[in-house]
């Protein structure tokens, strides 16, 4: 299969999991003799070129909190509606791909910064099969002007856009459709995954008395709950328990929060490592250096790569209970579920360090689900099997822009949703002038 | 069969310029000339955007809708409403008079989209920015032209239809040349031969919608 690929960014420039996975997925199906391009965005840091990948694309920069902050009000909206409406440019660029390349299908990632409803808009003005991996709930943050979904992107969403979705968890369907954007077509869910050889089982567990090794990855923010786990740290000095330590990796969103172990007074316990390579982080899980992973993410969290890595790895998950990975995964089978507090997690690390929780059967089923279940191996046939399947939907004619006036009916009508986009902004922020 | 609605946009902005009804007259006689036409067995919908909401039956046929305006546009020509894609979710094609007005390149934007068939009328007149500078024209199904004159200045790969109607649109009140938006607007009255332009049009109307349900077929 000839098969184009679109992400806002891709590795080596990449924030989290989403891009990743995209690049995992992208070297699998090379491997599997696919013709994969990647369409991403011009890079935020100089990268190595690569054959399969165009950095064509342009990113508004949605991530950037700096840059979007200390932007005047009008400058921040329209760069916001280039971000998730339209961007004239990109569609151009998506046009010259799809005539270039001639794919089978397009494979769709994070579109967010590229003007995503924009993108999926040429596609389905074109009849362009395509297949969209839904790490989060990039639908309906697509049809938002600032922090709200608009109906009326909403309505046209779900009246207009019909393919294959594919989301890591049903909290993330869930939500895209309680703002109202309806997923037409197909969708079936598919979890993240592991790479990798299955190494030895693991021998050694926690027993009580030794110190129970905690561990936390990604991104050290109060969504992720990473306040809670220090919190809990003091809970547990307060009830008697010294052996234990938590170890974060990632980079700190907020100075309050690296402050917090020093101001609850467990900074001997609890330690900021920053960021560290993904290589790295499952290098010690390989080597059996922490016995827990704590996840207590936001409950809207989509899925949780971390850790699932981990506990492939013999690391026991003790998680929030309705967060995305919690779907996959049974408590008290292959990991600890819990509330979203601090009072909880301690609860749960307390049971650990007194032994009343053994964590090595857990450990053991988890470690031989994720390695049977969630290997990209296993998970890979399902994602051919999506895109073949959305392939053959293609239409026997001539390819929609290579008929005389598609592609540049497609264009043109970028170049109006975005320029009219532009002047509605610019009509609202004269009012409120 | 269902039976088939027709959306007509553009140029009643133009009333709200000039303090008349010039437009909407003008769009009323075209449009029951269509529905005559048709022998009744088609609805014209005047579709248009201002501060007081509604819906109305003019004549047989001929319906006039008021969407809620979106904000509080700067000229008239800039008003635009939320609940324009759900009112062209109930037609079979639109019919885009002005090539100027935000609610037309709307309409024209979420039409295209829904592949609806479009037809865009062409006076031959510099209208709104955006209109000419994207050469929107281009995404019609159909340009009509009012006259051959109009018509053979058109450099388009696109079918151009002559629909003879006596009608000056700058008596309208169309905007002027931007960045200024003055009005341009004569006081005589408009003059139509509405019969034959009725007939002329539902042809293509015809045309354009049996073409495109044979698409979807």
């Amino acid at each position: 299969m000839r098969i184009l690929v679109l992400s806002n960014l891709y590795p080596p420039d990449f924030i989290g999991g989403y891009e990743l996975c995209c690049r995992q997925v992208v070297d699998a199906l090379l491997a599997r003799g696919h013709d994969v391009q990647v369409l991403t965005s011009s890079p935020r840091t100089p990268c190595p070129p690569a054959d399969h990948v165009l950095r064509q694309f342009e990113l508004s920069n949605c991530y950037d909190a700096h840059d979007v902050l200390n932007s005047l009000p009008l400058t921040r909206k329209v760069l916001e509606s280039k971000a998730v409406w339209v961007n004239a440019h990109n569609v151009h660029v998506l046009l010259d791909s799809l005539a270039r390349f001639e794919p089978d299908v397009v494979y769709l990632w994070n579109l967010l910064g590229l003007g995503g409803l924009g993108l999926i808009g040429c596609l389905q003005h074109l009849d362009v099969p395509w297949v969209w991996y839904l790490g989060d709930c990039v639908p309906s943050m697509l049809c938002r002007r600032g922090e709200e979904v608009l109906p009326v992107l909403a309505e046209q969403f779900s009246r207009r856009v019909n393919g294959i979705y594919m989301p890591v968890s049903q909290r993330v369907a869930d939500e895209i459709e309680s703002a109202g954007v309806r997923l037409n077509g197909q969708v079936e869910l598919l979890p993240n995954w592991v790479l990798g050889e299955q190494p030895p089982q693991r021998t050694r567990y926690f027993q009580p008395g030794d110190t129970l090794r905690i561990v936390s990855a990604g991104q050290m923010g109060r969504h992720k709950g990473i306040d809670l786990l220090v919190e809990a740290a003091a809970l547990l000095r307060q009830r008697g328990h010294e052996n234990f330590s938590i170890d974060l990796f990632g980079k700190v969103s907020e100075s309050s929060l690296a402050e917090l172990p020093r101001t609850l007074g467990v900074d001997t316990h609890v330690t900021f490592r920053g960021v560290c390579p993904q290589e790295e982080l499952v290098g010690r899980y390989e080597r059996h250096e922490y016995d827990v992973f704590a996840f207590p993410t936001w409950e809207r969290e989509p899925f949780g790569c971390a850790p699932l890595e981990a506990a492939a790895h013999g690391c026991v998950i003790v998680m929030t209970q309705s967060c995305g990975i919690s779907e996959w995964l049974v408590h008290d089978v292959h990991c600890l579920k819990t509330a979203r507090t601090a009072e909880h997690l301690a609860d749960v690390f307390g049971r650990i360090l007194q032994g009343a929780i053994d964590l090595a059967p857990l450990a053991r089923r988890a470690s031989a689900v994720i390695w049977r279940d969630f290997h990209l191996d296993t998970i890979l046939p399902h994602i051919e099997r999506a895109l073949m399947r959305a392939a053959r939907q293609k239409s026997c004619d001539a390819p929609a822009w290579s008929r005389q006036g598609g592609a540049d009916d497609a264009y043109r009508l970028a170049l109006l949703a975005d320029k009219l986009s532009r002047a509605l902004i610019h009509d609202q922020h004269t009012q409120a002038a | 069969m269902k039976p088939i609605t027709v959306a007509y946009l553009g140029l009643l902005d133009n009333d709200r310029a000039t303090g008349t009804r010039r437009a909407e007259e003008h769009l009323i006689r075209l449009a029951q000339a269509v529905v005559a036409a048709a022998g009744f067995g088609l609805t014209v919908e005047l579709i248009s955007a201002g501060e007081t909401p509604g819906r109305q039956t003019v004549s047989a046929g001929v319906v006039r809708t008021v969407l809620p305006l979106a904000g509080n546009p700067q000229a008239p020509w800039n008003a635009v409403s939320w609940q324009l894609p759900e009112a062209l979710s109930r037609v079979d094609l639109v019919h885009l008079h002005d090539g100027y007005s935000r609610l037309g390149e709307a309409a024209l934007l979420i039409a295209k989209q829904s592949h609806l068939p479009v037809c865009i009328t062409e006076y031959g007149l510099t209208g709104h920015w955006l209109s000419s500078e994207l050469g929107l024209a281009e995404l019609a199904d159909v340009i009509i032209c009012h006259t051959p004159q109009v018509a053979r200045r058109l450099t388009t790969g696109r079918t151009v239809e002559v629909v003879p109607c006596k009608l000056d649109p700058s008596r309208l009140g169309i905007p002027g040349v931007p960045p200024r938006q003055t009005i341009h607007d004569r006081q005589d009255g408009v003059s139509t031969d509405d019969r034959a332009a009725g007939e002329r049009l539902f042809a293509i109307y015809q045309r354009l919608i049996g073409s495109t349900l044979e698409a979807a077929a």
